[in-house]
């Protein structure tokens, strides 16, 4: 379209420039993006991104609510892996009130146990939408498929299959693991097909043609971007924070950081796939690591901050047995007023599937948090995207935004 | 390696996976299960004692709750016992988190599997404390008498008959 009324003034055959809205109404930009291109012909001159079409304003919710209320506004940033989510958003505040390091061993590892299953959640939507940009319809069909068995995890787990809300400052609240939970996970661990994608795509010569060489990013430039996750890792730069900085127990855990060399789109392909795979091993370590510490307690006793038991407060339900005063006092402070960590800011990073997510608190020692940033990995790595398809052909630029592998709940908060 | 091998192979893996099991299931013919945990709807516990609702109104759902979803008022009788004159829940703003649930130090408040709770009219989704308790009692009924799927089965029902 162009955007001005007069008669193009080149003639046939000569390049004209035209501005080209991608989005945000359209299947391949996932979800509301809007890519503004200049293009000649099937050349892109110049994208820019438009986003905030699906900005909530969550990093203000936050700060209008108690603690313990803003986890349940986490699902919904990265609603591709909520838990994710959750985990950076519940660590941050455990650092903030300073007892990180009193979270008992088992919480830990159910965290983990989670937080992998997010991760695989998350790369199974990546790759089922950035395979049917490109073309391979049946990808998607084949991904959902796992996911949907995901999902049936995290309701029997968490209670809810996208937004999981699972985790407690303190511990994990009233729910640990229901039994079966972790052996139906091995299970899941032990049949997941991921030689389905891999024979699917890795070797097909279509999508090769479409990724190879296409939306290249040198290592300098990933860094210097700012990017983070599997996007960093493609351009051949092994960070991860998982064994960087490590959380949960994940020193405790055995696991490899796949990393790419070229830096183009099949390169961060390779790496979420082997992302997957390295995912599974964790979660095998993980899901034995927490049977073994089946019955051990997964709040902390530290009454600041864990409800007391439900039981304590109400009596008991024949009506014996009153309640006991000390702990209905205890439970209605924590409801009301929550917790007041000192005053101070803390920053918090986890690797999430789509690459460092840090919650940033200022607390100026009241219940509610002064100042809430969320640094979203899929916002920080949706910069590079102009760089990376400038002079390339406009169908390029589809395969570039799979491969960012954005999430737009994320990227406009 | 020659041209149109990993396709080849493709080809052969989207056949052997035609032959596996199907994990969808027949929803609504068949009902899908549901999970102990499930956070469905959010019940009211009925007092055995009175046949009233459980809840002392002590508002600590009211505060809980992250998306103002909950309206208590209550009034002082002359004996000095406190009851609930209005208990609305807003279905539309709840995004079922359970906090409330969490929060009542009475447990009148309860998980159900509801899942049901679809209305094609949404002054319909403010319910009260005794459709609370319905939730409660009988999860397992779809909560409104919907417009929606009448209007379904009709339209089915037609349809056949062409
Ligand atoms: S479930 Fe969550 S959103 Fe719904 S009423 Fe309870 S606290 Fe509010
Ligand atoms: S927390 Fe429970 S008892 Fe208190 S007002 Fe809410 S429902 Fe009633």
């Amino acid at each position: 379209m162009r955007t001005d009324h007069e008669a193009p003034e080149a003639g046939i055959g000569e390049e004209q420039e035209m501005i080209l809205n991608i989005g945000p109404q359209h299947p391949s930009t996932h979800g509301v993006l809007r890519v503004i291109t200049r293009v000649a012909g099937e050349n892109i001159r110049e994208a820019t991104c438009d986003i905030g079409y699906l900005h909530r304003g969550i990093e203000k919710l936050i700060e209008n609510r108690k603690y313990y209320q803003g986890m349940t506004f986490t699902d919904r940033t990265d609603y591709t892996a909520a838990p994710a989510g959750n985990l950076g958003y519940i660590l941050a505040v455990e650092k903030l009130l300073g007892i990180e390091d009193e979270i008992p061993d088992r919480t830990h590892y159910l965290r983990m146990v989670v937080l992998e299953l997010a991760r695989l959640y998350g790369h199974l939507v990546w790759i089922g939408t950035h395979a049917l940009d490109i073309g391979a319809m049946s990808m998607f069909l084949y991904a959902f498929r796992e996911r949907e068995k995901i999902s049936a995890l995290f309701e029997e787990g968490c209670g809810a299959r996208l937004t999981t809300s699972y985790m407690r400052v303190g511990g994990t609240g009233r729910h640990d693991d229901p039994p079966g939970w972790l052996d139906r996970i091995l299970e899941f661990v032990d049949g997941f097909r991921i030689d389905d994608f891999d024979t699917l795509l890795t070797d097909n010569e279509i999508f090769r043609a479409r990724t190879i060489g296409v939306g290249m990013v040198s290592a300098e430039d990933a860094i210097s971007y700012g990017l983070t996750g599997a996007c960093l890792r493609g351009s051949g730069v092994a960070w991860d924070l998982r064994r960087a900085q490590p959380y949960c127990r994940y020193d405790e855990v055995e696991f490899e950081i796949p990393v790419g060399q070229d830096g183009d789109v099949y390169s961060r392909f390779m790496v979420r796939l082997n992302e997957m795979c390295q995912a599974l091993g964790i979660l095998r370590q993980a899901v034995a690591k927490a049977g073994e510490l089946r019955g051990e307690p997964t709040n902390i006793a530290n009454a600041q901050v864990t409800m007391p038991q439900i039981e304590r407060v109400t009596g008991s339900a024949d009506g014996d047995q009153a309640g006991d005063m000390e702990a209905m006092i205890a439970h209605f402070k924590l409801v009301i007023e929550g917790y007041s960590p000192p005053a101070g800011d803390v920053y918090m990073a986890t690797e999430a599937p789509k690459g460092e997510l840090g919650y940033y608190f200022v607390s100026d020692g009241s219940g509610t948090p002064y100042r809430c940033h969320i640094r979203a990995p899929s916002f920080v790595n949706l910069s590079i995207l102009s760089q990376m398809v400038e002079g390339s052909l406009l169908a390029d630029l589809v395969a570039c935004i799979g491969s960012i592998d954005i999430v737009l709940g994320e990227v406009d908060r | 390696m020659p041209l149109g091998t990993g396709m080849l192979a493709g080809l052969r893996r989207i056949i052997s996976i035609g032959t596996r099991k199907p994990v969808t299931f027949d929803y609504p013919e068949k009902p899908r299960p549901i999970a102990e945990r499930f956070r469905g709807g959010v019940g009211m516990r009925r007092d055995a004692l009175t046949g009233n609702s459980a809840c002392v109104g002590c508002g600590l759902c009211e505060t809980a709750c992250p998306n103002e979803v909950i309206r208590i008022d209550t009034s002082e009788a002359a004996d000095g016992t406190r009851w609930v004159e209005r208990y609305e829940f807003d279905l539309g703003r709840c995004i079922v988190c359970h906090l409330c649930i969490e929060a009542c130090p009475v447990d009148a408040l309860q998980v159900t599997p509801a899942y049901r709770l679809a209305t094609g009219n949404r002054t319909n989704l403010i319910i009260t404390d005794d459709e609370m308790m319905t939730l409660w009692e009988h999860p397992e009924q779809a909560l409104f008498d919907n417009e929606v799927s009448s209007n379904w089965a009709r339209k089915s029902a037609s349809i056949d008959k062409d």
